[in-house]
Order: structure tokens, then C-alpha cells, then sequence
């Protein structure tokens, strides 16, 4: 029992070293956006939407997932960036932030990478349609660089207008 | 671990509740006159497992009331004392108390410690001055000891011939019952637990079956055996003797002994009981009864193969109706009746899909298709049905109501209840007390007469209330019906003219009826504090609208009332109107639609150019387009191209248009608000058979937009 517990957390310090934090990574437009894997629950295809009354523009509306409703909100107009097209190649991401689930719209979802602290680099101010209040850093993998983003943050705060 | 004490505690709580309402039911039940032993034993084991209870927690305030309470109660189920209505009323106070107490565990506002006073000391006062009480026993007990002749029955000593082992171990002890009006089930489940003792022997005479003779060599104490014993037989009836097995070698011993033990329990030598032995009674006074047994050594006389045997049979019997119910929480029951649903949507999907299939090529497919309709259906009813309790969880508390009420008021009232069995949803039981209640005081209050008055008009002085409950289609129809005064026709007309309702002369008795749930309306001449301000009548009515529900008045003048409530059997089931708007799908609770009509372009006006309304029956009815209101691109814009859907809602009547009337469902209510926000006009959602979601109207919330932008643009 204790021989397991304590290869448990050996095992979790390497992981700790090596890979901070898991991230699924997406694309919106050009730019390409991470949000910790733990907040996500499924990715799945853009179905049938019903339309809620003055929601704003970006809430498209609420779905039907397994007997839960669940609001869906297209991160491409939110962020105004690449066209708010919705074909079979649509993908909502189903995020699971504290208990409540939402789905997100997003151009297309890359893969899930790995970053370590070093990796992560601070955000540096700038003006522009996202407040940096809701980026927790920006992420090197190669060339690729990755806007982090604190989902969570975002998905509460008033300018969403999700939540009361 | 805190954790784990909250759950007990919550179990506590929860069967305490019970066992308080179990205890009033019992004690309005109990008939003064000839008070049954069964009902006195059902209170004091409510008493009892209070206690036991608020021991184990720690909840002195509560042990202390019970157990005055359980030391009265004792003495009435041995006929010591006689029951009074005062008593009752005592009872009664001192079971609110605990009920308060038992709030102030839960964290609600404690008690007034001058309140438990007050109720502690009446119960002392009746315990120490058992005076008028013990007036009315005593004769008794003098009678029995002139009237018995001291029934020698002086048979059945067999254990003391029977050879006796040499190894003396146990005391042994001889009980003697009368055991005809036990049922089996009982029988064999105090066998078993006098088995579980020591050792049992079954000493009963196959020809006298109402008498039960038993032998028991154990190590617990007489007051033990006592106490097992006391919940099932009736306590007069019952006779312990410590047995001295011994009795050849030591004759003195033995009758020490018996004396010992009978006066132990002098009050039942006086009782009609058998007296089993040759040594005449002393009556002793109870206080002087304190005197213990002699732990003496019997020789163990009992065969021991034929107490295995009964235990064993018994205890297979006392297992069955042990694990006839579990306690589950409320959340675990949701979640499986909301997966349940998201079967049947399932299944109505694959249902939908395979209808298009070959049917002679997928012929097994088909079947199976069908037999999983059948078993989902089967399956959903089941689940649905676990949430269900029968409607005497409400109706059980109103005798006292009325009780406490009719006296307060001065009449005499019989409170009948039918169909007590009447199963609806858990949720729905909670929240039509509350209404119930209102009824009820409103029919005592106004609609029975004083006891004078309903002689003169040539009819009993004891008013009928009748409670009654009963499934009809897919609803449950619960009806409060006096046999008072009825309602006055001209005197509720000119009230509503008095306060500018809009009436005439020609409206319809039903019509006329349903003003009385106007606010502030009230017909009663005097104010009391039971009712007459106006103030609830409305409040029912909304609330019986907010579960869905509606409500009905039916009455003649002179004969009575009857107000009937009509509910959807759950909460959680929508009887709706499905209605399109543009590619959009709307619900609209059908509890408010009062019709639905195709207006014709001449009934379309409109007020100051912009505000339509419209002409029906020589009403003009303001209009809501649905798709304004959610902004929606509609298929017609045109009024009288499309449905006009009468809403009542909160008094007030609107027009809504729509598209086109789609079909009525029964749909599941799905919360909005658990991933997202309120929506304005909108009470929640529901899954369509297709998968998709619509959004359930609220009517309230309609009207009331209309309100505003009434006052908006005046």
C-alpha cells in the first residue's frame, strides 16, 4: 500500500517535471487556441440548435446532450475571427467547467499537447477583441504558438452573459 | 466521519417526523370512551422509538419530553389510568413540541424553553395527580379484587416435573398471555426474538389456543422480557413469573419468589388475568413495588430442539418483511427517472429510423425494435412509479387541523377521507399541503355553519368535510366538499361590482364561483384570525397553477361545496400544446390555455396604430406575437393567416399568435437554468421525440411582458 502510494507520487513528480499540463489545442481562424484537457468532456459534431430569444449574437442556442440541455456558444463570433460556417466538419467541444456544461464552436480541433513550465511563456499586453485577463500564458511547441486560454474564466464572466 | 453522523442524524430526523405524525394520527384516532389497546400500544411505541432515538443523538430536551410522555402513556395501556380528552389535548401540545424541538435540531428556531415548561408540567401534573384518573381506576381495581375470585388455574407447572438436568444454570422464567388477537406474523417474530434470549420452550395447550404459555431460561432481566414482550401483548394480559424449578428441595424459596415476582408487577394481579398461583395477592402499592429478584439458579427444564426449530421457521418470516423497503435519496430516483426518459427518446429515434427499413428483410430487427418499446415502456412506468406516495401523507395531518380549527370556531365537524391510497408525486405532495390546508380552514371557517344554524336549516349539528382523491385520465383530482352554507351567488356579484370587476348579471354560476380566488376578495362579514381577509384564495390558486394544475368550484346554496384540484400525477410531465414558430418549436402549458381559434381579418383591431388586440366574444384581448418577442423569422405575419392561442395567466388574458398548432405531448421537463440562464417568457425546456429541444412557454411571464410595455408606453 505504501510502496504504492509512494510510486504514485514519484510518478506524478516526473510528470510534473516534464509535462505541466495537458492541453487540447484548436483553431479559430488562423490563430490556434489551448484549453486544459481536464475542463473537456467530449468533442462532438454540430447538431440541430434551438434558437434562444435575445441571447446575444454568439450563443447559437441550446442542444439536447443526453437529456441535458446545453447552451452552445460559437467562439468564432464571440472572437470574431474565421467564418461562422456550420457544415459535418463543425465541431463543438463539450467543456465540464465546475459542474456546468457547455459547448463551444470552434474551426477545427488539432490535437492534445503536452507543455511544461518552460514552455509557457507570460502573455504580453495588448489591446484587441480578447482582455488578457482570460490567457494564462502563451505556449511554444515547435513553431506553433498556442493562445492558453483559462476557459473557465471566460465562460463565467458577465460579458459571456451564460450565467446569472 | 461528521459526514457519516449527518446521514444518521438525517435518518433520525426523518423517521422522527414519521413516527410524530404516526402518533398524532393514532391519538385523534383513539376513542376516549373504550380506548383501544392497540392504538395506545402504536403511541407509546411512536413514544419509545423517539426516545430511543433522541438518546442515541444526544438530544436531551427530546428523551426528557418523550419519556414523561412514554411514563404516562404506560400507564394508560395498563389500565391504571383513564384516558381524558384532556389528556389528548396534552398529548397532542407535547407532540408539537417535539415536533419543534426536533426543528431545532435541524437547525430550524429552537423552542421557548417556558413553552416546554409549560407542556412538561402538564404532563407531570397528570402523572403526580393522577387524582380524577385514578378515581375512575380504582373502582376497577376493587371490583376485580371482589369480582375475581382468584382464578386458580393451577395446571401446567410441567416444566418442574420435567426431569430436570443437573446442570442448573439460568433463571427461568414462566410467561403467561393472552395471544388470541396477536396476529401470527407477530407471534412468531416475538418467538423468535424471546428464542435469541435463551432458551424457549413452548408450553402452550393446543385446547385452549388463546392462551400462550412460555418458558424461557435466560440471562436478561425480568424488565427485559418485559419490555420485549410489551409492544405486542397487551400488557394486562400479560403475567411473568420467575420460575423456582428448584421447588422440591426448597418450597419456601418458591414462594418467596412468586411473591417477589408478583409484587413486582401488582397492577397485574388486579387485572382480569389469569392468577397462576396458589399464594392470594397482596395488592401493594406501586410505589413499594421496587423490590428486585433473586438471581437464583433454576435448573434449565427446556428442550432445547424445539425453540431451534421455531426460530428458525420465524426468522425466515420476520426477514421477509424486514427487507420490504430501503431508503434512497431523492437525487439517485431523479437521475434514474431522467435516464429512463433519455431512453425512451432513444428508443422512439431507433423506432423512427427502423420504420423506414424493409420490413420483410429486417424482420428479427423489427421484433426487437417492438419488444424494446414494450420493455422501455414497461421500464418507465416502473421508475416513474417509485417517486409516487399515496396521498394519506397529506391527508393525515388535516384531522387535527380541523380538530384544533372546529374548536376554536365553536362547530362541530366530522372530517372524512377517501381514497387515501391516491398515489401522486413526492413533490406535488409537498407542495399541495399548503393549499389543502387552505381549503379546508376556508371550509370550516365559511363554508360549515354553527351547530344552531344547521339544526334550524334541518341539518345535523355535525358538519361532513370530505377529503377525497381519485386518478382520472392522466391527472389526480382531489376534492375538499363541506355540507356548509354553500356559496351566495348575489352576495360574491356584488362584491366584484363593489371592487369594479368586470361582472354582469348574465355570467354563469361557475363563473361567478371562480371570483372567489380574485386577491383581496372576501365575502366574510367578519374578520377572524382563521380566515376572512382575502388574502389566500388567490395565493391557491396560483399555486395549484404553478404545479400545473387547476382548480374547480361547484356549489349549491344551502347543501355545500365542493372544490376540486386537478394535478398532473408528477412534476417532472408537461401536458402541453406544441406550436410552430418559423423553423422553431414552442411549448405551451395546456393548464393555461383556456382555446385556441383561427381569428378571421374584422376581429383584428388595433389600439393607437400600433397594439393589436383582438375581438373574441365581447372581449377585447390584447395580442403577442411569439416571434416579436423572441425575435424569429416567422412563416406568416399576418394575424388572421395564423393561430391565436388564449392564455390565462395571473388574472389577466392575452392573445398569443402563433404559426400553427403542431399537437399535444406530453413532454419532460428539462431545467434550462442548470447550464444556463433565465430566459424572459421562457420556464424550461423539453427533449422532442426527434432529439431536438423546444423551449417550454411561460404564460405568467407573457402576460406580464404585455404589462410592461403598458406602462412602458403610458
Amino acid at each position: 500500500m505504501q510502496i504504492l502510494a509512494e510510486s504514485n507520487q514519484a510518478m506524478s513528480e516526473i510528470a510534473h517535471a516534464n509535462i505541466a499540463q495537458e492541453f487540447l489545442t484548436f483553431r479559430l481562424g488562423n490563430e490556434e487556441y489551448g484549453i486544459e484537457i481536464l475542463k473537456v468532456q467530449e468533442i462532438r459534431g454540430y447538431d440541430t440548435i434551438t434558437q434562444i430569444a435575445n441571447a446575444p449574437e454568439f450563443i447559437k442556442g441550446v442542444v439536447n446532450l443526453r437529456g441535458i440541455i446545453v447552451p452552445i456558444i460559437d467562439m468564432r463570433i464571440k472572437f470574431n475571427l474565421g467564418e461562422a460556417t456550420y457544415d459535418r466538419f463543425t465541431v463543438v467541444i463539450i467543456l465540464n467547467l465546475s459542474g456546468r456544461v457547455v459547448g463551444i464552436v470552434v474551426d477545427g480541433v488539432s490535437d492534445v499537447i503536452g507543455l511544461n513550465a518552460e514552455q509557457v511563456r507570460p502573455t504580453p499586453e495588448f489591446g484587441g477583441v480578447l482582455n488578457t485577463e482570460y490567457i494564462m500564458g502563451l505556449g511554444t511547441v515547435d513553431d506553433r504558438m498556442l493562445i492558453l486560454l483559462d476557459i473557465e474564466k471566460l465562460m463565467s464572466s458577465t460579458d459571456m452573459g451564460l450565467y446569472e | 466521519m461528521g459526514h457519516e453522523l449527518e446521514q444518521f442524524y438525517a435518518i433520525f430526523f426523518e423517521e422522527a417526523s414519521e413516527l410524530l405524525v404516526d402518533m398524532e394520527t393514532h391519538l385523534l384516532e383513539l376513542d376516549i370512551e373504550s380506548p383501544d389497546l392497540e392504538e395506545l400500544n402504536a403511541i407509546f411505541r411512536a413514544a419509545h422509538s423517539i426516545k430511543g432515538g433522541a438518546g442515541a443523538f444526544g438530544f436531551t430536551d427530546m428523551t426528557e419530553t418523550t419519556h414523561m410522555l412514554e411514563s404516562l402513556l404506560d400507564k394508560l395501556r395498563k389500565g391504571e389510568m383513564a384516558v381524558s380528552s384532556q389528556m389528548i389535548d396534552v398529548f397532542l401540545q407535547s407532540g408539537d413540541l417535539l415536533k419543534r424541538q426536533l426543528g431545532g435540531h435541524r437547525g430550524d428556531e429552537g423552542v421557548d424553553t417556558t413553552d416546554v415548561d409549560g407542556v412538561v408540567n402538564k404532563l407531570k401534573e397528570l402523572m403526580d395527580n393522577p387524582g380524577k384518573a385514578l378515581q375512575q381506576a380504582a373502582p376497577t381495581e376493587a371490583e376485580l379484587k371482589v369480582e375475581t375470585p382468584v382464578v386458580v388455574e393451577e395446571v401446567e407447572y410441567g416444566p418442574i416435573e420435567a426431569p430436570s438436568k443437573p446442570t442448573p444454570t439460568k433463571p427461568t422464567y414462566r410467561i403467561q398471555f393472552a395471544c388470541g388477537e396477536i396476529k401470527p406474523g407477530l407471534m412468531e417474530k416475538l418467538l423468535v426474538d424471546l428464542a435469541q434470549q435463551g432458551e424457549l420452550n413452548n408450553l402452550s395447550n393446543a385446547q385452549q389456543p388463546n392462551r400462550c404459555v412460555l418458558q424461557l431460561s435466560t440471562d436478561v432481566s425480568e424488565e427485559d422480557i418485559w419490555e420485549a414482550l410489551a409492544f405486542i401483548v397487551d400488557p394486562a394480559q400479560l403475567v411473568i413469573e420467575k420460575q423456582a424449578a428448584v421447588a422440591e428441595n426448597d418450597p419456601i424459596l418458591v414462594a418467596e419468589t412468586m411473591i417477589e415476582a408478583q409484587v413486582n408487577q401488582p397492577e397485574k394481579l388486579l387485572t382480569p388475568a389469569v392468577i397462576e398461583t396458589p399464594v392470594v395477592a397482596v395488592p401493594v402499592p406501586a410505589s413499594q413495588a421496587q423490590l428486585t429478584l433473586p438471581q437464583e439458579q433454576a435448573p434449565e427444564p427446556v428442550p432445547k430442539k424445539v425453540a431451534r426449530v421455531d426460530a428458525k421457521e420465524a426468522s425466515k418470516a420476520t426477514s421477509n418483511s424486514e427487507s420490504s423497503s430501503i431508503r434512497v435519496s431523492i437525487e439517485k430516483v431523479d437521475q434514474m427517472i431522467n435516464l429512463v426518459g433519455e431512453l425512451v427518446i432513444t428508443q422512439a429515434m431507433l423506432a423512427q429510423i427502423t420504420s423506414q427499413v424493409d420490413p420483410i428483410l429486417y424482420a428479427t430487427l423489427l421484433n426487437g425494435m417492438t419488444q424494446l418499446e414494450r420493455n422501455t415502456r414497461d421500464l418507465q412506468e416502473v421508475v416513474m412509479s417509485i417517486r409516487m406516495m399515496p396521498i394519506s401523507f397529506v391527508f393525515s395531518r388535516f384531522p387535527r387541523i380541523a380538530r384544533d380549527l372546529a374548536g376554536k370556531l365553536g362547530k362541530q365537524i366530522e372530517l372524512k377521507t377517501v381514497g387515501e391510497g391516491t398515489e401522486l408525486d413526492k413533490g406535488l405532495i409537498e407542495k399541495i399541503t399548503d393549499p389543502l390546508t387552505h381549503l379546508i380552514r376556508n371550509s370550516l371557517d365559511h363554508g360549515i355553519e354553527l351547530p344552531e344554524k344547521r339544526v334550524t336549516a334541518g341539518k345535523p349539528a355535525k358538519g361532513t368535510i370530505t377529503l377525497r382523491a381519485f386518478h382520472q385520465g392522466g391527472s389526480i383530482v382531489i376534492e375538499v366538499a363541506d355540507d356548509g352554507a354553500g356559496l351566495n351567488r348575489d352576495k360574491i356579484l356584488a362584491k366584484a361590482q363593489e371592487r369594479g370587476l368586470p361582472v354582469h348579471d348574465g355570467i354563469t354560476d361557475q363563473e361567478v364561483w371562480m371570483l372567489i380566488f380574485e386577491a383581496g376578495f372576501s365575502t366574510a362579514e367578519v374578520v377572524t384570525d382563521v380566515s376572512g381577509r382575502g388574502v389566500g384564495m388567490d395565493v391557491v390558486k396560483r399555486n395549484i397553477q404553478m404545479l400545473g394544475g387547476r382548480i374547480e368550484i361547484d356549489s349549491v346554496q344551502g347543501k355545500g361545496t365542493q372544490i376540486s384540484i386537478r394535478l398532473p400525477l408528477t412534476l417532472a410531465i408537461l401536458d402541453g400544446l406544441s406550436v410552430a414558430v418559423g423553423d422553431q418549436t414552442f411549448i405551451a402549458p395546456l393548464n393555461f390555455i383556456t382555446e385556441s381559434l383561427k381569428p378571421v381579418a374584422e376581429d383584428i383591431k388595433t389600439v393607437r396604430g400600433s397594439r393589436q388586440v383582438v375581438h373574441v366574444r365581447g372581449e377585447y384581448l390584447p395580442i403577442i406575437a411569439l416571434y416579436e418577442v423572441f425575435g424569429l423569422q416567422p412563416s406568416c405575419t399576418e394575424i388572421h393567416q395564423g393561430i391565436l392561442i388564449i392564455l390565462e395567466a395571473e388574472g389577466k388574458k392575452v392573445a398569443m399568435f402563433v404559426d400553427s398548432l403542431l399537437g399535444q405531448h406530453q413532454v419532460v421537463i428539462k431545467s434550462l437554468e442548470s447550464n444556463y440562464r433565465r430566459v424572459k417568457g421562457i420556464s424550461g425546456a423539453t427533449i422532442m421525440g426527434d432529439g431536438r429541444v423546444a423551449l417550454i412557454l411561460d404564460p405568467a411571464g407573457l402576460v406580464n411582458t404585455i404589462k410592461q410595455e403598458m406602462v412602458n408606453a403610458a
